[in-house]
Parts: structure tokens; C-alpha cells; sequence
């Protein structure tokens, strides 16, 4: 038999993991920091989602120009266009029958450019396990249009993806509040994420574009901007590569140390000491 | 701003997003017991939500715990939908923790990894997501108690359960790797 949560709750912070399980689950992280398999497949899934689910255009006109030409003209058909009629009328007539007798998902009759109504199929009902319950991260209306991308990829529900109007505010669950305080917080006053990767991307466009020296006065003003930003791992990367490429291999480690001990879990440690590695 | 401005400017942030954060996704969609052969769909279904919910992340939050709820709910929902599948696997005997050969620099932390994902599979699903959490992703208490809207006891109380469970998870593996 499992052991249950207790009856009562735990008052005290449980105490810190014994040595043996410590070292089993940082052996685990250091390959989940380093599996080549988390990292192939990287753009090849960004390039199917920007191509289906992402990339769709936002005119509606052009989901029907791109519809498959024999359909169009078989409907433009005098004759096809009388079937079609015939069609569009019973099934209206089939709908409102079926109307309040299911609670099915009407993907077939719903525009893309209609706003979604809460879709209450995706909130987990009262009796499910605690886990399933809705998490204050704004995703509850969303695990339906998820399970069905991963059974039918459909492109109309692709395109009800982003053609999608802004959700109403009551829908959008905020934050804790406490996460105000969190370490990782960019200043909301200084422009947030978006100025965060605004700032990123560019450093990361100068480094490609063989200019080390701009992406360093970039990741330098993402540092005095955000020191506990959102992308702060990021913002070390470069600023190791774009030492190291100007040469200052000396401060390059020195600042790879660093990395170690603020980030000695973190995701993109591998990555870093490569960059080291390459070195001369 | 213009339906084009709406599509395109949150695409830009998104591919930040997408490429930060991919192995994160991965790695945690592992940790909540998605299957390696279904990962690459599963992580796929959580950036379609990504794509459309980046408009509505909050700065002042922590990236990665919004994006672990994301897993966390789309994992589960996963496993509901996979439930036939799951019940046959538990039917089968205990994985045997070892696999193909690797360099021997990631033979070691590859079997850790296998055993730590067996044992993970043994650890009740509410309590396996507050020591994965806690204990592998390092999120504090408070975070983990309000993300999943649970009092801080009770993630107390989950994590020092899923403990007993997962360390007897280990030690019944490694007696069957060992006989």
C-alpha cells in the first residue's frame, strides 16, 4: 500500500535531502544538462511549429484562397452551388437539434476570428485529483486545444490559435503575489520581458554578426537593467562568448566560476564551459 | 496596433522563449513521466500554449515556473488520455536499469538519470510533481504551494512522503539491478 499525505499537515520545512539521494538526483540533473537529444531537435520543432500551429496568416481571406481549389470551384458550381445550399440547410437543421443535448467542441462551425468563449471542457472538474486542479499559470483553457494539436493538427484549429482575440481580463488569473519578491524578477518599471529579450536578441544578433564588442555593451546594460532577470543565464552565456572572442580569456573564466556557483544546476552550465573548452 | 503587429511581435518573443527554454520543457515533461517517444509532441502541444498564453505572463514571475505549470497540466492530462497505456506498462516487471552503451563520461549519470526517472514513476503523481518540483527543479515552498493552490503544509507534507516513496524506489531497483 502507498503511503498517503498525512492527515495533518507538515508545520516544519522538511529537512534537507540525505547525502545519497542528493548525489543520485544531481547526477541526474548533470544529464539532463547535457543530453544531445534535448537539444537536437531544438529548430527542427521550431520550424513545424512555425509552420503549422504559429504560421498561419491573419487574414481570414487567405485561409480561403489557400483552400484546396477543387472544393472552391465545385461550390462556385451552379449546380454544386444549389447542393451546397441543400447542405448548409440540413446541417443548421442538425445542429439545432443537437444543440443542449452535447457539450461537444463545435471546431467544424466556429470562425477563427470569433472570440473563444471559456472553454469549460478544459477545466478539470471538482472531483479530480488535486493535481488536475487549475493552476494559477493561465493555462486552463488551453490543455484541450493542446490534446487535440497532438492527436489531429488540424490547420483551422491551428489558425483559431493565434487569430484568437486577447482573452477577458476576469480570465486571466494573476500571478502570485509573492512572485513580485522572486530573485528572478525582471523590474516591470524598466520594460519587463519584452525589453529583456529586446536586449538579448541583439547581443545574441552581434555575436553572430562577428561584433563582440556592441554585444557586450548590450549584455553589460542587461545586467545593470535586470541582475536577476528572466533571461540572466542567457545574458552570462553571451557575455562569456563575447569575452572570450575579444580575447579576454583571463576574465572569460573568471566569469564562467561565477556562472558555476550562481547557476551550478543550471541548464546552460554545459554550454558555458564548452565555450571555455574551445578556449586556446 | 495592427492584427500583423499582434501576430508578428509575440512571435519575435516567442522564438527567445522557445530556444531558452526547450530543454527546460523537455526535461521536466521527463520528470512528470511524459515518454521519451512521446516527448517531442508533448513539448510541442506545450509551446502552441506558450505561443498563446506569452501575452498574458506576468514579467515580475519566474519564466520557469509558469512554464512548469504549463507542463504540469498538459503532462496530466497527457497521462489521463494514455491511461491504457500506462496500465499496461504497470503490468509489466520493473524496467532494468541499464540500456544501450554510451561514453563512458555519460554512462554514469545516464544510469542515475534512468534510475531517478524509474523511481519517479513509483511516487504518487500529486506528490511526484511537488518532489520534482522541490527537489530537482528547486523551487522554493512558497512558489510550489502557489502554483498548484495548496497550502504550505501540505507541500511540506507531500514532499517528506514522495521522499520515503521515491528512496524506496531506489533501493528496490537497485536490489533488482544487483540480483
Amino acid at each position: 500500500m502507498k503511503p498517503n499525505d498525512s492527515p495533518m499537515d507538515d508545520l516544519e520545512p522538511p529537512p534537507s535531502l540525505e547525502p545519497e539521494l542528493r548525489e543520485l538526483l544531481d547526477a541526474a540533473r548533470r544529464r539532463d544538462a547535457t543530453d544531445p537529444a534535448d537539444e537536437a531537435g531544438c529548430e527542427e520543432l521550431l520550424a513545424r511549429l512555425e509552420a503549422t500551429a504559429l504560421g498561419t496568416p491573419p487574414s481570414r481571406k487567405d485561409d480561403v484562397k489557400d483552400a484546396p481549389r477543387s472544393t472552391l470551384s465545385w461550390i462556385l458550381h451552379p449546380v454544386g452551388t444549389v447542393a451546397s445550399l441543400c447542405l448548409l440547410a440540413t446541417f443548421a437543421v442538425g445542429t439545432g437539434t443537437r444543440e443542449g443535448a452535447h457539450d461537444e467542441p463545435r471546431t467544424s462551425q466556429s470562425s477563427p476570428l470569433e472570440p473563444r468563449s471559456p472553454d469549460r471542457s478544459a477545466a478539470p472538474p471538482h472531483q479530480e485529483a488535486p493535481e488536475d486542479r487549475p493552476i494559477p499559470t493561465h493555462v486552463d483553457a488551453l490543455a484541450s486545444s493542446a490534446s487535440s494539436a497532438s492527436s489531429a493538427r488540424a490547420p483551422v484549429q491551428v489558425a483559431r490559435v493565434h487569430l484568437a482575440p486577447p482573452r477577458a481580463p476576469e480570465r486571466q488569473m494573476p500571478m502570485p503575489a509573492a512572485k513580485s519578491s522572486s530573485p528572478r524578477s525582471s523590474d516591470p518599471s524598466h520594460g519587463g520581458l519584452a525589453e529583456e529579450i529586446r536586449l538579448i536578441e541583439s547581443a545574441r544578433a552581434r555575436m553572430t554578426a562577428k561584433d563582440p564588442t556592441t554585444a557586450l555593451r548590450l549584455v553589460r546594460e542587461h545586467e545593470r537593467r535586470f541582475p536577476d532577470g528572466q533571461l540572466a543565464q542567457q545574458r552570462e552565456w553571451l557575455h562569456i562568448q563575447a569575452l572570450d572572442e575579444m580575447g579576454s580569456v583571463k576574465e572569460a573564466r573568471e566569469r564562467t566560476e561565477q556562472f558555476r556557483k550562481r547557476f551550478p544546476g543550471g541548464l546552460l552550465l554545459p554550454s558555458v564551459e564548452r565555450t571555455l573548452d574551445a578556449a586556446p | 496596433m495592427t492584427k500583423a503587429d499582434a501576430v508578428c511581435g509575440p512571435r519575435a518573443d516567442f522564438r527567445t522563449v522557445f530556444r531558452t527554454h526547450y530543454r527546460f520543457v523537455r526535461v521536466t515533461l521527463r520528470r512528470l513521466g511524459v515518454r521519451e517517444n512521446e516527448l517531442d509532441d508533448v513539448a510541442q502541444d506545450i509551446f502552441v500554449i506558450v505561443y498563446r498564453k506569452l501575452d498574458t505572463f506576468r514579467s515580475e514571475g519566474s519564466m520557469e515556473l509558469w512554464l512548469f505549470g504549463i507542463c504540469l497540466r498538459v503532462a496530466s492530462r497527457h497521462r489521463r488520455l494514455a491511461r491504457h497505456r500506462v496500465q499496461s506498462q504497470e503490468e509489466e516487471p520493473i524496467e532494468v536499469i541499464d540500456g544501450s552503451p554510451l561514453p563512458d563520461d555519460h554512462a554514469e549519470v545516464e544510469q542515475a538519470r534512468r534510475l531517478v526517472l524509474t523511481a519517479l514513476d513509483a511516487v504518487d503523481p500529486q506528490r511526484r510533481a511537488v518532489f520534482v518540483m522541490h527537489d530537482l527543479n528547486e523551487f522554493s515552498a512558497t512558489e510550489i504551494a502557489e502554483t498548484l493552490s495548496i497550502p504550505l503544509g501540505t507541500v511540506y507534507s507531500r514532499i517528506r512522503v514522495a521522499r520515503e516513496e521515491f528512496r524506496q524506489a531506489v533501493t528496490r531497483l537497485r536490489a533488482h539491478r544487483g540480483s
